[in-house]
């Protein structure tokens, strides 16, 4: 127990926790360019066309990355979001307010890549399916997660509670999106990675989906580190360690 | 010849932008605070 606890303190002291990551930010660019570059190019050449959607089926490997990630991230932030409002973990705080325009990109990402895959598709822009609306909510709730904490930037420890608290509140969302196309009649297709045992893609198409999704896994970590680690040197910038870092 | 190709160029183009524009930011904040802290210490 005792260890375990010791493991945990590391990930919630801004100080180890910026010690602990700095290797990872030498690997993580280089890791995510190429996962990027080999999945694109897979997707886009060499995984086989699709026999009712020709081509543009390809958008899959943007557009199911984008939203898979913009729901996972938003998972991650409720996860902190629950230590940040029960412990007052200011890392966790922290966390929130780095991932949340990243995870807002990706919803707005998912949103115009899956309006680009419908037009030709659907033969239309939007509709307001079940999937579509609440992807859309997702985006409306980044937006205000990220106003809320501007409004409150005057009161920093009330700021760390209202955001916790809102962000809780808006992880009705995420399952809501999950199960929007077997809850309700949709345009949007059904799940595509929900049962790993029986995937409703070949694997052709498949493989070089999941490498897209740990592309933009890779992209989500290192655009979050990058803020986050930023905002633990400006939060700590007193400090004798920061000063030790930079001595 | 890939067929429905422009809708597909056009959902890369913006993916690829979106995430080249989240990195750049990113690491330009990254770069600006931790030269804001160096010269502070």
């Amino acid at each position: 127990m005792n260890r375990v606890l010791s493991w945990l303190s590391q990930w919630v002291s801004p100080k180890l926790f910026f010690i602990k990551t700095k290797p990872l930010m030498r690997i993580l660019p280089l890791l995510t360019f190429a996962s990027l570059i080999s999945g694109a190019i897979w997707g886009l050449w060499y995984a086989p066309a699709d026999y009712q959607q020709k081509d543009a089926f390809r958008i899959i490997y943007i557009h199911v990355p984008a939203a898979f990630m913009s729901m996972g991230t938003y998972t991650m932030m409720s996860l902190a979001a629950i230590s940040s409002f029960i412990w007052r973990v200011k890392l966790a705080d922290l966390f929130i307010k780095a991932a949340a325009p990243i995870g807002a990109s990706l919803a707005l990402l998912a949103l115009v890549t899956g309006s680009i895959w419908g037009k030709p598709m659907w033969g239309t822009w939007w509709i307001w399916d079940a999937r579509l609306t609440t992807e859309l909510i997702l985006l409306f709730i980044y937006l205000a997660n990220m106003m809320l904490r501007t409004a409150l930037a005057h009161n920093p420890a009330q700021a760390q509670k209202a955001v916790a608290a809102f962000t809780l509140l808006g992880f009705v969302d995420i399952p809501l999106i999950h199960f929007s196309v077997e809850w309700w009649q949709t345009l949007h297709q059904g799940p595509t990675l929900s049962r790993f045992s029986k995937p409703s893609m070949s694997p052709d198409m498949l493989w070089p989906l999941l490498l897209m999704i740990a592309a933009f896994s890779c992209v989500v970590f290192l655009t979050v580190l990058w803020r986050l680690r930023a905002d633990i040197l400006m939060t700590e910038k007193d400090k004798r360690w920061v000063r030790e870092e930079f001595a | 010849m890939m067929t429905y190709g422009s809708y597909v160029w056009t959902a890369y183009a913006i993916a690829f932008a979106v995430i080249a524009l989240n990195c750049l930011r990113s690491y330009r904040y990254y770069r600006k605070v931790s030269q804001k802290v160096s010269s502070h210490v």
